[in-house]
Order: C-alpha cells, then structure tokens, then sequence
C-alpha cells in the first residue's frame, strides 16, 4: 500500500476498514482517554476553586480585566473554523481532498465550540447566572442591550454551534445507518436511534442532499461571521491595539491557520492508530500543508500591517502599544508568536518538509501554541497598557487558569476519543461516492472502487 | 388488497439507473424506489425525471426570510420596551442588529433544513422494514417495483437483463 498511491478497494472494504474503527478499544486508547480525563479533572478542580474564591484567583486583575480565560475562548472559537471550511466551503467548491479528512475536522469543530462556550461562562465568576446573556421574559422587565458585541458573540457562538452540530449530525446519519446494519448487542441499539430510520431510498436521498447543501451553504457565511463578531469584541473597543478594522479578516484568517494545525494535530496520530493510510494519504496533508502556507501568510501580513498603521496614524497610543509588544517586558511572547505563526510554516515551501508528516505533526503543535500567543498578546498586552501611564499594569499568571486551560484540553480531547470510539470518523458514504468520482489518478491519490465492470 | 415488492440487487449505481429508465419505459405509472449506499445524481435523474426539485429549497427560504425578521422585530422591539440610549444614537440602531438579524437568518434556515428532510424524506422513520437489507448500506444498490401479484415473471426477466444480480419478490403487507 503505497503512502502516495492509490489504492483499488470495493464498497464492503471501505466498510470493513472504517467500520473497525469502532472494534474495543486497545491500551493506547485508554492510555490517551486517562491523560484527556485526567487534565479534564484538574481544570473542574481549578475551576471549582474559582468559583468557590472568585476570579482574582484566576489572574483577573486592573487592569488585565480579559486574561487567559479570554484567550482560551477565542483560541477554541478559532480552532472550530477549519472544521467548517473543510467540511462545508470545500463541499461547495467539490475539493476532493476533503472527503476522508471532513469528519474529524467537523467533528472538531463542534468539540472545539462546545469548549469554546464555556470560557465566557466560567469568566463570568458567577456561572449560574449565564442566563442572564439571553433575552428571555422576566420579572424585572428588563432586556439585554443588542448594541454590545458581547449580545452579538452570545449570539452567533450560539447559532454556530447548533448550526455545525445538525450538519455533523446529518452527515453522520447514513453512516451510522451503515454501522447498525453490522452490529450487534447495545451498539445496535444505539445505531438504531441515531440513525432515525434511515434506509438509504432514493427518495430520502434526495432529501437529504437537497438539505446538506443548503446546511452547507448556510455554515459557509457562518465561517466568516463568527470569528468577525468574535474580533469585533476587542475592534469595538477604544483600547490601543484593539480598534482597528483590520481585526475581521485578521482574526478569520488566523482562525483558520490554527484549525488546520489541529486537525493535523487530531488526525496524524488516528491515521496511524487506526491503520487508515490508504483514505488519509500523504497527498491530501500536503493539500492542508498549502493552505497552512497560504493562511500564515496572511497571518504575517496582518502583523505587518498592524505595525505599520500603528505608525502611519501617528496615533502616540497605538505606537507605543505597538513597540510595547516587540520590545516591552512580554515581548518573549511576541517573538516566540512570530517564530511559530511567521518563520515556522516557511519550511512547508519545501516540498520534502510538506510531505513529512512527521514535521507536519510538530509543527502543528507549534502552530498552536503561536495561534494561543496570538490572542494572549492582543489580549493582556492591550490592556496592560492603555492610555494612562497612572493605569497602566502587568499581568500575572496563576496556575488556576493554567488548571482551567489544561483543562479545556483534556475536555476536548476526551470528547474526540469518545467520538473516533463511537462514530465511524471518515465518511464511508463519501468515501463510496468519491470511489466512483474519481478517475485513477496518480495526481488525486486515495482509493479508488476496483476495476470489476462496467468501467464505472 | 395485498401488496409485494419485486426487489432487484445491483452492484453499480449506473446498473440501477439503467434499469430504472428501462421498467419506466414499458410501465411509466409503476411504483419504484431506490436503495442506495450514497447519493448518485443519474439515479436520481432517471427516478424523477420530469419532477419539481426537492421542497426542502422553498421551506429554507421561507425560513430564512422569517429568521431575518424575527431578528430585525426581536431587536427593535426589546430596544424600545427597555431603552438603552447609547452613545446618543437612535433606540433602533438597525446597523447593530444585523448581527443578530444575519444569525437568526442562518439559524432559523438551517432549522428549516433539518425541517424539511423530516418531513419530506420521512426522517425519523422505520427501517425494519421486509423490503430493506443490510447489504443496501455497504454497497448493493436496490431497485423495488410495486406489484399486486407474486408471479411478475417479465418484470423479474426485465430486471435481470438490465444488470440486477438477483431478483426477489417480497410481500410488503
């Protein structure tokens, strides 16, 4: 089975391959499940602490008001939007390369916005009153204020999260159907009711492909409104550094870049785990690796762009905020944002780097950690200095919000090893529908359905 | 009256679309349906020839616009039963709502979606049913005709000159 070739399979292989995917979990499984549990214990831990104490323990201080847990919600809203753009704009575009991959990047996406919610929660200091961010009829006779961007973020987190949750769920009903048709015992069951019924006819077919793309369609603007509302949370705000209209593009482009590092990050490690190198092959990372090229430029351009109107607007604030973070006392964490978001990705130029997979997981830790910089330096950075020297302060790390971030990833990651466990995580129905798509090709590498007949 | 189902097995998506066009061309009234692994747009082209699209288009654009609307209505109305002035711009500031407008627009539409492959793809419904088999979600594709007698001998012959695998007769009700 060649890393780069294709590979001639019939429907019921697909079926065998992905669907044992599902089988008992073995000892790397469990291994992986204890630390994603474990990390997600410490952060209810710490966040329990917070709650009990209030947030000073968790670094919120005048003026950092925003500090990590903010950081920790625009990271996870970010993460999700590749998901997105691989799952639902290249569906519309019909870019092949996303068909094995889509899955587990939807799946991320929904993942990622579920942990993403809960910051503005947990920032709140008092969580059971999280409801009071929606209008709903009460006995104070009082509304929320929809001038805020902090409505429109309640908002569009929430549209995008039901959004990318039923389109997950719709792509995953046939196969789900397919994993019922096989099992036995509870499984069944439990396939049985997440199927809904579904039997495959030409007339729910037609349905649903009329409904998926409409999905499609609407999570497209999505994409590109969510991350924009979220920058407009920090763009609407006089603070230097902040209030720029650059901030919508910047933030999606961003949002995006770190996506892609995390499917990279989820899917290099399954591909092996589950022996799925013949759907997930070398050729479809190097497709990713581009737009990873295609998306840090951008990034990199931002940043520019963001120094040079600092300068050109001969704003004395927004210059000082800016030489501040290349040469003030976080300025490590500037350089090293630089290093990961900028210098790092150049090495995907190179083909022979773009094709090692190896790197490519590295650096997608690396690019995760330079995304998560990314908004910590807007963030804590901005508001650590401000326009009053006599307001001016420095932030101060705890380690209950390094609990609370910890734990977001152990959330995460228990949820996506919970999900590869349960849910077939590549489409065998578009895997099946590809097979007959696509012409053996050496430059569309994959599999392709075995030469029985009728030259299909 | 009783009612059997002559269930033909395909193993390619262009066999079923053949045989679909070749019974419609001696029986245009006959009963069909498909079974299908995934998705294929010659099966569905020969199943609904001469049809309306699916419906699910017209309910998301219904949703849509009463989405859009709802939001623009929500937000102007709770502006002014609680009124917030702020920076001395009018109560209804619409440039503020289309935010929230443009989300209860996806929201809603996307519901509608949902909506529509409910009711017009009969989601959720049964799958016990005689003429399903399991082999319909691996990669057979299946082709049932509607028939009031067990004995469809040209129909059967019909089907397997088209390219079916096997032919069946089942007893539906």
């Amino acid at each position: 089975m060649a890393e780069t070739g294709t590979v001639c399979v019939d429907y019921k292989t697909v079926n065998d391959d992905i669907l044992r995917t599902l089988s008992a979990p073995g000892a790397g499984w469990y291994a992986a499940f204890a630390c994603a549990a474990s990390a997600l214990l410490i952060g209810i831990w710490c966040w329990g602490q917070v709650l009990e104490q209030g947030l000073v323990l968790a670094g919120i201080n005048h003026p950092i008001a925003w500090g990590v847990l903010i950081t920790d919600f625009v990271f996870w809203v970010g993460i999700a939007h590749s998901g997105t753009l691989i799952s639902a704009i290249l569906f519309l575009f019909r870019a092949k390369w996303r068909v094995p991959i889509y899955r587990i990047a939807e799946a991320m996406t929904v993942f990622a916005v579920s942990t993403a919610g809960l910051f503005p929660i947990i920032h709140l200091g008092r969580a059971w009153q999280f409801y009071w961010l929606l209008p709903y009829p009460n006995q104070r006779f009082l509304w929320v204020n929809f001038k805020s961007p902090l409505l429109w973020d309640v908002f569009a987190v929430s549209t995008y999260l039901t959004v990318s949750m039923l389109f997950f769920i719709v792509g995953l009903i046939p196969d789900v159907a397919a994993a019922r048709d096989r099992a036995v015992g509870w499984r069944r069951f439990l396939y049985s009711f997440c199927a809904l019924g579904w039997r495959g006819t030409g007339t729910q077919w037609r349905h649903y492909t009329a409904a998926y793309g409409f999905l499609a369609a609407l999570a497209t603007p999505l994409v590109v409104s969510v991350h924009s509302v979220v920058s407009w949370d920090f763009a609407m705000g006089n603070v230097p550094g902040w209030h720029s209209t650059l901030f919508p593009p910047y933030f999606v482009a961003g949002a995006i870049f770190s996506g892609l590092a995390m499917v990279m990050t989820i899917s290099i490690p399954l591909r092996r785990a589950f022996a799925l190198e013949k759907y997930l092959t070398v050729w479809h990372y190097e497709r990713m690796a581009k737009l990873i090229i295609f998306t840090s430029g951008i990034v990199t351009f931002a940043y520019l762009t963001e120094f040079f109107i600092a300068w050109y607007s001969n704003n004395t604030f927004e210059r000082y905020q800016f030489w501040y973070r290349a040469c003030g006392n976080m300025s490590a964490a500037f350089w090293l944002m630089v290093f990961c978001n900028c210098v790092a990705p150049l090495t995907l130029w190179r083909k022979s780097w773009r094709t090692d997979l190896r790197w490519l997981f590295i650096l997608s830790l690396i690019i995760n950690v330079g995304m998560w910089l990314e908004r910590f330096n807007i963030i804590t950075q901005s508001l650590a200095r401000e326009f009053d020297p006599a307001a001016w302060g420095d932030y101060n790390f705890s380690w209950y919000e390094a609990g609370i971030t910890l734990g977001s990833f152990g959330w995460f990651f228990t949820l996506i090893l919970l999900f590869i466990k349960f849910f077939p995580c590549v489409s065998l129905t578009e895997v099946k529908e590809m097979m007959v798509a696509a012409p053996v090709s050496a430059a569309a590498p994959g599999v392709v359905r075995a030469a029985k007949e009728d030259g299909q | 009256m009783s009612c059997y189902l002559v269930l033909a097995h395909f193993d390619s998506a262009a066999r079923l679309a053949h045989a679909i066009n070749e019974v419609r061309q001696e029986s245009p009234g006959a009963e069909l349906e498909t079974f299908q692994p995934f998705p294929d747009h010659e099966v569905e082209e020969a199943l609904y020839a001469g049809k309306r699209p699916s419906s699910v288009s017209a309910l998301v654009l219904l949703g849509g616009i009463a989405g859009c609307l709802s939001g623009f209505l929500l937000t102007a109305w709770m502006s002014i039963d609680y009124p917030i002035r702020v920076g001395a711009k009018p109560l209804i500031s619409w440039p503020a709502f289309v935010v929230i407008a443009f989300e209860c627009t996806v929201l809603v539409g996307a519901l509608s979606a949902i909506a529509g492959l409910c009711l017009f793809g009969r989601v959720p419904g049964g799958w016990c049913r005689p003429e399903y088999r399991a082999s319909f979600s691996e990669g057979a594709f299946g082709l049932s005709v509607r028939a009031e007698q067990p004995q469809c001998g040209d129909l059967e012959q019909k089907l397997y000159r088209a390219g079916a695998e096997k032919v069946e007769v089942v007893y539906a009700r």
